[in-house]
Order: C-alpha cells, then structure tokens, then sequence
C-alpha cells in the first residue's frame, strides 16, 4: 500500500491537493467543467490548521479503524497491507463511520448516500493530491 | 503567518462583542466577517507571499519559496518581478481609489459653477482663496465663482496633464527639498490618470521585469496618491466647511429606538451631506410614522467625513458595519463607495433595513439603487429619506438589541483648526509646537492611520499603540478606521488626556486648552478626518518641518496602519515612505516571497528617501519599536537625550546582539 507523507512546514495551504483530489474523483468532464456539473465532485482531502499549522486531513489508514470497528453494516473492511476499504453497495450513509473517525477524515456523499474517504486513487498509477503539490509538500513512501 | 482562529480574541470593542454574542445566539442566517474568516483557514501562502501571479493567460504562476521549482514563471518572470508587479497594481488601485474619489468632488464643484447643482454653495471662501493662493492663482479681484472655476482648472489639470511637470497638488504641497529630491530620482508625477496607466501597462506581461525601476513607478503612482487625496481633502473643506471642534458621541449607543435611523456608510461626502440638510426638512414625514425624528449615523469614513464637518455620530467602523443592521433599528444603510462589505445585501435581507446604493460604481446585490446626481440631489436625498421612513414601520419589535455603548468624541482638528488652537497659546503657532518638540514636553507624533483587519483582534492594535504613544508624550494624530476606533473607545476626549497622557503631553494639552477656552485639556488623539485626510497629516507635519528648517525625515514622526487592510492603505503606507516617515504595518503586505523587495521596504528605502517601512505583527512589540524610532530620531536631531542605543529599526544593542533561539526542527511528518 503507498503511504503518502505530508510536510506541514512547507505546505503552502494553496489546497491544490484538495481541487485535484475533487477532480479526479468526478464522473464528469474535463477541469472546470466539472465544477458547473451537479452534483459537485467531493474531494477526500481537506486543508485545514491544526495549533497554527497547515494540517492535510486525509485517511490514515489505521492499525486498528474506528471507522471499521463503529460500521454495522460490514461495509468497511481492512486489508492484509492495512488498506481499509469502503464498500459503496453495502454503505447505508448512517455516518456512524463520520463520528468515530479521530482524525474528521470522512466526507459525505449525500447524493448517492454514501461514506467516502481516500481511496489512495486505487485506478490510477499516481496519487492525484500528490501529483498537484506544488512544493513536495506531499509524497509518496511506497 | 495565520493564527490558531479559535483561540483568537475577536474584538476589543465592547459594543461589537455584544453584538457578536447577540448573533451567536440568534437563528440570523447571515455569516459575519469573523465567522467567514474562520472557515476561510487556513489561506494560500502563495497568495500570501505575493509569488503567484495570474497577469498573463499563461499562468497561474506559482514560485516554490523553498527555493526549488520552479523558480521561475512561464514567462521567465522570478519571484521579485512577480511579487513587485503584484504590489504594483495595488498601489495603482488604491490611487485610483482615492484620486477618483476627488475626482468626483471636482464634478461636483463643476456642476456648481455651471449653474447645475444647487443643492450646493461654497461654503468656505477663505480655504477656497488659501488654496486657490497657494497653487499659484492670482486671488485679487476675483469673485468666487470665478476662483472656483479657475482651482477646478488646475485639478482637472492634475489628471490629464500632457507637459512633464510635476502635478501641482505636490508642487506646492511638498518640501522644497523633498520636491527637489524626487525630482532627482524622477518619480514626480504630472498626470493621476497616467501614473495609474503606466502602472498597469509596466506590469503587462512582458514590459518590466526589473524590481527597481518597478517599485520606482510604484512611488511616483503613490505621490499621485498623495496629491488625489490632497484634492479630495481641499475641495471637500471649501465645498462642505472645513472641519472645526466639534463634539459628538460614537458607538453603536447612538442608535436610537425611537428614529427612523440612517447610516451613511462609505467615503464620499458628496451625498451625505445634502442628506443632512434634507433631515431636517423631513422630520414630520419621520413623525407620520411614529418616529420621534431622524437619526442621521455614520459608518467608515463617510462617517468620519460628517463627524468631523457636523458631530454626526459615528456608530462603528469598517470590521463591525454588518452589526449595526444586527442591532434591529437601522432602517437604513446609505452606501456610496469603498469598503463597503458586499455580505450587507445578505444582512439587509434578514432585517428590515433598506441597502440603498447611490454610485453605480458601487452596486450591492440586494440593494435598492437610487443613483445620486449633484443636479438632482436634493430630491435623491428626499427618495432616499423617504425609503427609510417607510421602513421604519417594518421594525420587527422582537430583534431589536442596541448595545448601551457610546463614548463623548472631541473631533474636527483640521490644520487650520490645529493653527488656530496654537495661536491662542502663542503668536507663532509652529514655532510654539517646535518649542515644545525640543523641550521634550511632545516627544514626537504618531500618525494612526489605515482599516480594521479581521486577521487582527478588531481595534485592539490601533487601542495598544495609541495608548503607548500618548503614555510616551507622542501625540497621536489620526484617520480613517483608527480614527473611527479611538473615537469609539474614548480616546478623543479629555478624560484619555487625564487618565492616560504622560506628563508633558499632558501639560501642553492642558496649557492648550486653557488658552483656547476649552473645558479641560484637549484629547490625546486628534481626529483629522477620513482616509484621504491624510492629506492633513501630510500637511501638519510638511509645515512643521518647515519651520524648523529640516524635512519629515529628520522629525520625530512614526506613522503605523496597525490593522491594515485595503489597496488604499498599501498606497498611503508607500507615499508615507517617500515622504520620509517611518511607516509600520501589522499585517504584512504580500510581498515576502521576495526577499529582495523586502529589503527595499525596509532598508534601502531609508537611504534613497529617508522613510521606511516597519514590519511587525505583534502590537506590543511595535509600540516599543516605534516608540524607539522616535527616541532615535530626536537623538539625531540632537534634541534627545542618549541614554541607551537605539537604531533607526527601533531595536536596542540588546534586541540585536541578543542571541536568536534556533527554531526546533520539527518534522511534521504524519504518524
């Protein structure tokens, strides 16, 4: 599983990370046209300050999920190499999932219903978040 | 840069933090300016530094700061063209703010002369022939008509002069010396309109990459700053009155339950003013209704324009103007230009207040238009008047909440009104405060000037430096927003003299106000008007210095935009410079991606033009600081004493040989 590794003292809290992440998981079109589309492409990772740094919430892959341990729906399951998985067909968007998470790491998808988070662009050979820092402030430690 | 916001102290007003509480507890769906700063967090360094640049359809551009790539622009522009050309364009827009603001006093004064406005008189012929006088008018003979005719010549002159030669407002404006100075280093101006153009065109992509010649044209825009707000302020004294004492209240106390209320919010006193003569006219249409009069108020530095020219009180300054419509029994905002917060339509939708705009210039979603026009403005000023009456019957009795919070305001200190307080004491007015500078009685004086800046506890900075100043014997003289605020907190009356002055300033001020008659000692902080007096400022000091014989750099003057925050302040703050003052500002402007333009603010300034900027985020700090820079510069005029080393930075032989704590190395690398 790749691990991505975030450098608070040079993130530039430009949030590109988080327009690239909302982009790549869109069904539509092409950057912005994504934008005037509904409904809106949800990003999985959020900019925001922690004790007067930048802080980049995004799934941390617990050892042990909270996220897994609260779901009564079986929809959330982990993986040998620790990646936790969210399973859409079984979700039910009771957002049990929202208030166990320690780390505010999980969004709602109320169209569809769905929890979502960092699916660490499972499809895709790099990391849309990753690949949009402009500084490094993001990378990837496989 | 950005502090934790939830451990951020909101305001230091104790009327904005009942009504911020008052919101809190409200179902209001309105979101006010510290709620959106909040969820704003955390907000883009890249921005913040000034190193993205979006001039060409090339970019965004955005430089790595870290000192990796890229480190340059598509175009090849590096960090200090970029954050130079950013700053640049600021400073343009500020002039252009302010020079088309008088601009517009200029129309109307036209307008009057042509016979097409008479709603309006001169109503100061004695400023009209001084300033007619002093840019080179021959006064004899002429009537005033004629002589108004003649000065709006020469001011229409100063925006679209073809000849090199320097604008007239600066010509006679300056110090011989300053004058000559600028000269030499070629940023005398001799056109408003074309310093902005040539801004705008210098930054196009691919004109001027250089940072020197860059800032260079940055100044020159900044002194046809100087002169647009020198224009404003002088046409503005002979067509409404020059300011004189006055007193008044402020806060948002003086709202009263029982008027229909009115805030005139903006910078032009164009409207206000006719709105005040009409008032009067209007009460029994107010007492149709049920009201007990009308209750004229003012907000930013329209406020401060009618504050100052008639004690209309000032209700809140630029931060706190979306809670006067919180207070439930403003029944109407009147908004003209600049600083006018765009959320006001969706808070005007909550209550029953009317947004009424009057400058196409300056529409608001939400807003009822009623376009003022000098030929018609006593029947706009009715429209208007009439609009708030009526609204008057849709209070909603339940959400109405006036905080009980106002403070007695001494304000009006024009110069000619400062001339006039010294030529009591003595038959040389500056020769008086010169006296006074060299004994130590007035150690210096501190210029507040500049906004409110939500990313600064509200009024807290321009409160801590005041206090410290006038504690220190330097004499504050202030405008704009930090004007709106010492008023506000009661700063500008005689008690401030009696509870916080240091003891000569305190003597002065008192021997000041026994001369003149007055009751008590005159304030500690002296109220010279809106954001383009700082013309009067500029003025004050300019004929200080010449009567000592030296210039604005070598006097015992700070200036400091504690809570800086528009394009306007970025061009005050930089014509301060030039003209030789220490300038401080707390909120750093964006030019710290370039390390380069960074030290020409703060060094190499000082030695072209003798001025400098001050950054400096923590107000306690920068008190000392600039209370520093004024002991140093007594010292350097040789009229201080030389008890310990300070340097023009305002640090001590302490603060720069102390030993700097290393920064923790700090990974901050995810668990």
């Amino acid at each position: 599983m790749k691990k991505v590794k975030f450098d608070k003292d040079i993130c530039m809290s430009c949030r590109a990370c988080e327009t690239a992440c909302g982009e790549r998981h869109s069904d539509h079109l092409n950057w912005p046209d994504i934008l005037l589309t509904e409904p809106r492409p949800i990003p999985r990772v959020r900019v925001s300050l922690k004790k007067g740094n930048p802080y980049l919430a995004r799934c941390q892959f617990c050892k042990n999920p909270k996220c897994m341990e609260v779901c009564e729906f079986d929809a959330i399951t982990q993986e040998e190499d620790g990646f936790v998985r969210f399973d859409a067909e079984k979700c039910t968007g009771c957002w049990e999932c929202l208030e166990a998470c320690p780390f505010d790491c999980i969004e709602k998808d109320e169209v569809n219903e769905v929890a979502i988070r960092c699916d660490l662009c499972e499809e895709y050979e790099n990391l849309a978040c990753v690949s949009a820092c402009p500084t490094d402030a993001l990378t990837v430690k496989e | 840069m950005a502090k934790e916001s939830e451990m951020k102290q909101k305001s230091v007003d104790p009327a904005t933090l009942e009504m911020l509480e008052k919101v809190r507890d409200s179902d209001v769906d309105a979101t006010t300016m510290w709620d959106r700063y909040e969820t704003m967090q955390p907000q883009c360094r890249f921005g913040e530094l000034g190193i993205c640049c979006t001039i060409c359809l090339q970019g965004p551009c955005r430089i790595n700061p870290f000192g990796k790539e890229p480190s340059r622009g598509i175009c090849g522009a590096t960090a200090y063209t970029i954050v130079s050309r950013n700053l640049l364009r600021k400073i343009a827009a500020g002039c252009s703010a302010h020079s088309d603001h008088g601009r517009h006093i200029a129309h109307t004064m036209k307008a009057l002369v042509d016979g097409k406005a008479d709603a309006y008189s001169i109503k100061d012929e004695d400023k009209l022939r001084v300033v007619a006088q002093r840019v080179g008018i021959d006064v004899d003979g002429k009537d005033t008509m004629e002589l108004t005719k003649e000065l709006l010549g020469e001011a229409f002159e100063d925006f679209s002069r073809v000849e090199h030669e320097p604008l007239t407002w600066l010509r006679t404006t300056l110090t011989p010396r300053r004058l000559e100075m600028l000269d030499r280093y070629g940023v005398l101006p001799s056109n408003i309109d074309a310093a902005v153009v040539e801004i705008m065109h210098r930054t196009h992509i691919g004109v001027d990459a250089d940072p020197v010649p860059l800032i260079f044209s940055g100044i020159k825009c900044a002194l046809a700053d100087l002169a647009g707000e020198h224009i404003s302020t002088d046409l503005s004294d002979i067509l409404f009155g020059t300011p004189m004492l006055t007193f008044t209240e402020s806060n948002l106390g003086v709202l009263k339950k029982e008027s229909v209320n009115i805030a005139m919010n903006g910078h032009n006193p164009v409207l206000s003013e006719i709105m005040c003569d009409i008032a009067e006219e209007m009460k029994g249409a107010a007492e149709e209704v049920g009201a007990d009069g009308i209750n004229i108020v003012g907000i930013c530095c329209t406020g401060n324009e009618l504050l100052m020219r008639r004690g209309i009180p000032l209700a809140t300054n630029f931060a706190s103007q979306e809670l006067a419509i919180m207070t439930g029994v403003l029944d109407a905002m009147v908004i003209d230009y600049q600083c006018i917060l765009p959320s006001l339509g969706m808070w005007a939708n909550c209550f029953h207040t009317k947004l009424i705009s009057t400058s196409d210039l300056c529409r608001q979603t939400g807003d009822i238009h009623i376009e003022f026009n000098p030929a018609s403005a006593k029947e706009d000023a009715r429209r208007i008047l009439l609009l708030a009456i009526n609204a008057y019957k849709d209070r909603n009795e339940n959400a109405i909440h006036i905080p009980d919070v106002k403070e007695t305001s001494c304000v009006g200190f024009s110069v000619e009104q400062i001339m006039e307080i010294l030529s009591k004491a003595s038959d040389d007015p500056l020769q008086y405060l010169a006296d006074k500078l060299k004994e130590g009685k007035i150690q210096g004086f501190a210029a507040l000037v500049g906004c409110n800046n939500v990313k600064t506890c509200h009024d807290l900075n321009h409160l801590t430096l005041a206090k410290e100043f006038i504690k220190n014997d330097i004499l504050v003289i202030s405008t704009g927003c930090a004007a709106g605020a010492y008023v506000r907190a009661g700063l500008t009356n005689s008690k401030a003299t009696k509870d916080l002055a240091g003891e000569g300033l305190k003597e002065v001020l008192t021997e000041l106000g026994e001369k003149f008659g007055f009751d008590g000692p005159f304030p500690p902080v002296w109220h010279m008007g809106s954001c383009v007096d700082n013309s009067r400022i500029h003025d004050f000091m300019t004929m200080l210095a010449n009567k000592m014989g030296i210039d604005i750099k070598d006097l015992p003057v700070v200036a400091s935009a504690p809570e800086d925050m528009s394009e306007k302040a970025v061009v005050i703050g930089t014509w301060l410079v030039t003209t030789g003052w220490p300038t401080h500002v707390a909120v750093l402007p964006f030019i710290h991606g370039s390390p380069l333009v960074v030290q020409i603010a703060e060094n190499t300034a000082r030695d072209v033009y003798g001025g400098y900027f001050v950054f400096e985020e923590d107000p306690d700090e920068a008190a000392r600081k600039l209370v520093n820079i004024v002991k140093n510069r007594r010292w350097r005029l040789g009229i201080g004493e030389d008890k310990e080393t300070i340097y023009w930075s305002g640090e001590t032989k302490e603060d720069v040989f102390a030993e700097k704590p290393e920064v923790a190395a700090d990974g901050g690398e995810e668990e």
